[in-house]
């Protein structure tokens, strides 16, 4: 699996810079991120909680950073692996300064064995993009805290908790819906989307209102 | 002759499937019973360093968890493969895996537990710690130099070269030739898909110390030879395999798997009864899966079509340890198939066996026939296009005449019997073969891709002479048995050696015994599929249970038939050879004097009383037969389809499909429609739709059902079967396999209109599964490239 793209933040490279090695905040802003500790020099140890489809579960792995050259970029090794299987990348962030704003680049190459390939496989590119764009733009709710005069770590403290399982399914949804608009760019698509998610979304609600019901008929049924 | 024979009977079992009442292994309850889940591997290649199985020990519930170490250590042996030409590299296959996983799903530990829920559970905190290696996939690319080694001791991953034919007059033949055909082709791997998954049962009891098995297979006698000799060291006399009703096995369920080892060895190591069932997702990563060849292939033809020589060379992947039946497929049911229903005067087939880190593949629903039918007819297809020959026409001129047979081929066989130009006649008649070139050709020019295709195979089915199988590598002789027991009142109780897991055994051998004794269906019951009930028998697989298992079902009445002649004679105060046995009413009388007569409820009890025997004659009524075909059977076939494509899409729809089969002397027709009908679905299931794919690191990218197509009843219009009957001449029944037939047609049929279909667009050959994708694709370069052709 293949991953790359850019994402640009309104802040000056040496802000972005010391972020991007500060484990309590990346922790903060990626999704399913449980715990993420920093173990040796440039080497993490995190918990990561996935959902990819029907398959869930916990992660556990080790983040290595090598080939620094602050404050333009890093190699990333993760390796991690849990009862849904394992993943394996690498990849390269690059931070390329535009004016007093910042671009960030990213490439890597991710493997993924287990039930995590066999059942979730299909759903795992638009997975892996979801986490890496809410991942971003919860590092740029962080950023413009601290453009804003917060202190970082006062701003991670205060940060939203990781998202629900239905934020992130329409994370993905967005993901998807954006990609699709990036190839055709058209109009009557966008409107398409935006019906069929209203009616995805609905049908959801739905689901889930009909399902607590039933849970609830079914407590009650049993305290009987 | 006869009362039901040739008659379309409803199958007498389907009353207790459709009410859900069948009986399945994943059914068995025991007292005190545990469950088995095995842990699998999520690599397809990686050493294992370590196995800490204590957080999973510790989950209440848990008895035990046991490591592949265990199994060694607890006399578990190495899975052996019953087919091995001289030189094959057999490595062994753990039950669980020692030292290395070899593929994704190989089992490494496994838990019992007290439910299976928990069994799952403890799963996930067993933690393995693993050294990933490179994997390799390709049946080819695993040859190359450097390639990661599955296994040590088996270099560039070879396992076996076979060769069959005349090479150097097959090299000359197309050096010699006007025209050849040369092209590369894939036969893509499949997944078998039973609709019930695997599983295994088992009963260990420490006084007799006897095993009980039960367990999803086609061949429970087989299954005990081997875990009696090799797997699981209880002698035969004391091991019980029992094959209850089995839910659809297509080949995959003949094969020893690992957890017939696991589950009974956990019986006796924890002393309780124990079970294993597949989960869907293990069916994906671990039955042994179908097909998966890379041929390349030459046929030489002169100017006016005639084939002149035959030159195949594939690469068979055999996956990562070699199944139980694994390297015959790509062999001996392979190359000897290259002749199909043609006259082709040289042939040279060579198949290299090669290991890869994917799931062992061996014989799925037409075993090595269809790869063979579709190396065959893609070639002819593609002489005909680049000849401007009507593909009918070609194969017309180039069929053995009906006046040939017996026929030797160039590749080992000798076909029986059979009347290809008629079988052609009557598919072209069922068909309207012109009139749907002329619908062809006006929709064309209505710019529709309308395709019509054609393919004609033929099948070496009911395996076989023993004599014939050991000496291309086999392990066993391939006869079959069948036992006919009497009780006194008259009733008939027949055990057969055959299983039955959806082919109707229990109504078409009912149908064979009731007539050849002429008693009512109704007191004839089938029994099969418990070793220790039936003598040794081999199984059903490869077509073979009518013309095998019935033959001895036939022998074993004929003897009956003689002992109550020779006992009728006694009591009517005639000779034996004066009686004559009437197999309509079952009643023996003295010849020209049916009123004295002795009915066959009378005759069974006299030998029950046996108090007036004739000398010699043994009480009781019982015989057994053990029957050794003399040939193959060689069922053939030739299938018309017409498509449409879809220009916007690709989607192909099948609009008329039409079979016409000589699958011999019929004994059930509704049975062989059934058989045929759903032979195609699944032929076209591989033409259309299914592709097991492993990505290159070796995972399974389609595990589910999701990504894994299946046939589905909305692809296909009403089949129209007919039959074209040449009895075989070697069995007592005159009947030749129709288990497989549809299948082998039914991809190469299919594959066959959708190119003529695209012809027009210059596209000449696309790798199955033929999916809209593919096709959209292939039409899209095609329009890029030369303006679409037409």
């Amino acid at each position: 699996m293949k991953i790359n793209g850019s994402h640009p933040f309104a802040a000056p490279q040496d802000v972005i810079w010391p972020m991007l090695l500060d484990p309590h905040i990346l922790a903060n802003v990626m999704p399913g991120c449980e715990t993420l500790e920093q173990v040796a020099e440039h080497e993490y140890q995190g918990l990561l909680k996935i959902k990819v489809g029907p398959v869930q579960g916990n992660f556990n792995g080790t983040v290595v950073l090598s080939d620094i050259q602050a404050p333009e970029g890093y190699t990333i090794a993760v390796d991690g692996k849990g009862a849904p299987g394992f993943v394996k990348g690498h990849g390269r962030l690059r931070l390329e300064p535009h004016g007093d704003n910042t671009i960030l680049h990213y490439e890597g190459d991710a493997q993924v064995g287990g039930r995590l390939a066999s059942v979730g496989q299909r759903l795992l590119d638009s997975s892996a993009n979801a986490i890496i764009r809410q991942s971003l733009e919860g590092l740029e709710a962080q950023v413009a805290g601290r453009m804003n005069g917060g202190d970082a770590m006062a701003v991670a403290a205060t940060a939203p908790p990781p998202p629900s399982q239905t934020e992130f399914a329409l994370g993905v949804a967005k993901h998807m819906v954006e990609e699709m608009l990036a190839e055709e760019n058209q109009e009557d698509l966008i409107r398409k989307a935006l019906i069929a998610g209203g009616i995805l979304l609905a049908l959801y609600l739905l689901v889930e209102w009909f399902a607590g019901r039933i849970a609830a008929k079914t407590a009650r049924r049993i305290r009987k | 002759m006869g009362n039901y024979m040739g008659k379309s009977m409803k199958r007498v079992e389907d009353p207790r499937f459709i009410q859900g009442r069948g009986r399945y292994v994943a059914n068995l309850t025991m007292p005190g019973m545990v469950h088995v889940a095995v842990k699998r591997s999520p690599h397809a290649h990686a050493q294992i360093n370590s196995i800490d199985t204590a957080a999973a020990a510790a989950l209440p519930g848990v008895l035990a968890v046991y490591t592949g170490q265990h199994l060694l250590d607890g006399g578990a042996g190495s899975l052996p493969c019953g087919f091995t030409p001289p030189g094959t590299k057999t490595p062994p296959h753990h039950p669980l895996a020692v030292d290395k996983v070899r593929h994704v799903g190989d089992g490494v530990a496994v838990v019992v537990a007290e439910d299976a829920y928990i069994a799952h559970d403890a799963l996930d905190l067993i933690e393995v710690n693993y050294t990933p290696l490179s994997a390799v996939v390709d049946a080819k690319a695993t040859m190359a130099e450097g390639a990661p080694l599955v296994h040590d001791d088996v270099p560039q991953n070879l396992s076996f070269h076979w060769p069959l034919g005349d090479k150097d007059a097959a090299n000359q033949a197309v050096a010699d030739a006007d025209h050849v055909v040369e092209m590369e082709l894939l036969n893509q791997r499949l997944i078998p898909n039973a609709m019930e998954p695997r599983a295994c049962a088992a009963q260990w009891d420490a006084f007799m110390e006897t095993m009980t098995v039960w367990t999803t297979s086609q061949n429970p006698h087989t299954i005990r030879l081997l875990l009696g000799a090799f797997t699981l060291g209880i002698p035969e006399h004391k091991l019980r395999v029992i094959s209850p009703d089995v839910g659809g096995g297509f080949g995959s369920k003949i094969f020893h798997y690992p957890e017939e080892v696991i589950v009974p060895w956990v019986a006796r190591a924890v002393n309780r009864p124990a079970k294993w069932v597949a989960t869907r997702s293990e069916s994906f990563m671990t039955d042994a899966h179908g097909r998966d060849h890379v041929t390349h292939a030459k046929l030489a033809l002169k100017k006016d079509g005639t084939i002149t020589g035959l030159y195949v060379t594939t690469w068979a992947n055999m996956g990562a340890y070699l199944s139980t039946f694994a390297p015959l497929i790509p062999t001996a049911l392979y190359i000897t198939l290259l002749s199909g229903l043609y006259k082709i005067p040289a042939i040279y087939g060579e198949t290299y066996g090669t290991m890869t880190n994917t799931v062992p593949v061996d014989a799925y629903r037409g075993a090595g026939r269809p790869e063979a039918s579709y190396v065959l007819e893609r070639l002819l297809d593609i002489a005909a296009q680049e000849m401007k020959m009507d593909p009918v026409a070609l194969r017309r001129k180039n069929l053995i005449p009906a006046d040939e047979f017996p026929y030797q081929t160039p590749v080992a066989l000798q076909y029986d019997s059979g009347n290809y130009p008629a079988l052609f006649d009557k598919i072209e008649h069922l068909a309207d073969y012109n009139g749907l070139r002329q619908e062809q050709e006006k929709a064309r020019k209505d710019g529709r891709l309308v395709g019509v295709g054609f393919s004609s195979c033929i099948e070496a089915s009911g395996p076989a002479p023993s004599a014939v199988a050991v000496g291309l590598g086999a392990a066993i002789g391939l006869y079959e048995s069948g036992v006919i027991r009497v009780h006194p009142t008259g009733k008939v109780t027949v055990l057969t050696g055959s299983h039955s897991h959806g082919q109707g055994h229990e109504t078409t051998f009912a149908q064979i015994v009731a007539d050849e004794l002429g008693v009512p269906m109704e007191d004839v019951e089938i029994i099969h599929g418990d070793t220790e009930r039936t003598p040794y028998g081999v199984g059903t697989y490869g077509s073979r249970s009518a013309a095998i298992g019935g033959s001895a079902l036939v022998k074993s009445a004929e003897k009956i038939r003689y002992k109550l002649k020779v006992l009728a004679a006694h009591l009517l105060e005639a000779a034996p050879d004066d009686m004559v046995y009437d197999q309509v009413s079952g009643k023996v009388h003295v010849k020209g004097a049916p009123d004295r007569a002795k009915a066959f409820g009378e005759l069974a009890f006299a030998l029950t009383t046996a108090d007036n025997l004739p000398p010699g004659m043994e009480a009781g009524l019982e015989e057994t037969s053990f029957y050794d075909p003399a040939n193959f059977t060689f069922p053939n076939s030739a299938h018309i389809a017409q498509v449409e494509i879809d220009r916007d899409t690709g989607e192909v729809t099948i609009q008329k499909y039409m079979a016409v089969d000589d699958v011999g002397k019929v004994i059930n027709p509704l049975i062989v429609e059934g058989q045929i009908v759903g032979g195609i679905a699944q032929g076209v299931g591989q033409a259309l739709w299914e592709y097991g794919v492993y990505d290159e690191n070796g995972q399974l990218l389609t595990g589910t059902m999701m990504d894994y197509a299946m046939p589905r009843a909305d692809g296909f219009p009403t089949i129209k079967v007919d039959r074209n009957e040449t009895p075989s001449p070697h069995n007592p029944l005159g009947v030749k396999g129709a288990g497989e037939m549809g299948t082998i047609a039914g991809t190469t049929t299919i594959v066959s209109a959708v190119m003529d279909a695209l012809a027009p667009l210059g596209i000449k050959h696309i790798d199955m599964p033929l999916t809209a994708e593919r096709i959209y694709g292939a039409m899209a370069t095609a329009v890029a490239s030369n303006g679409g052709g037409d």
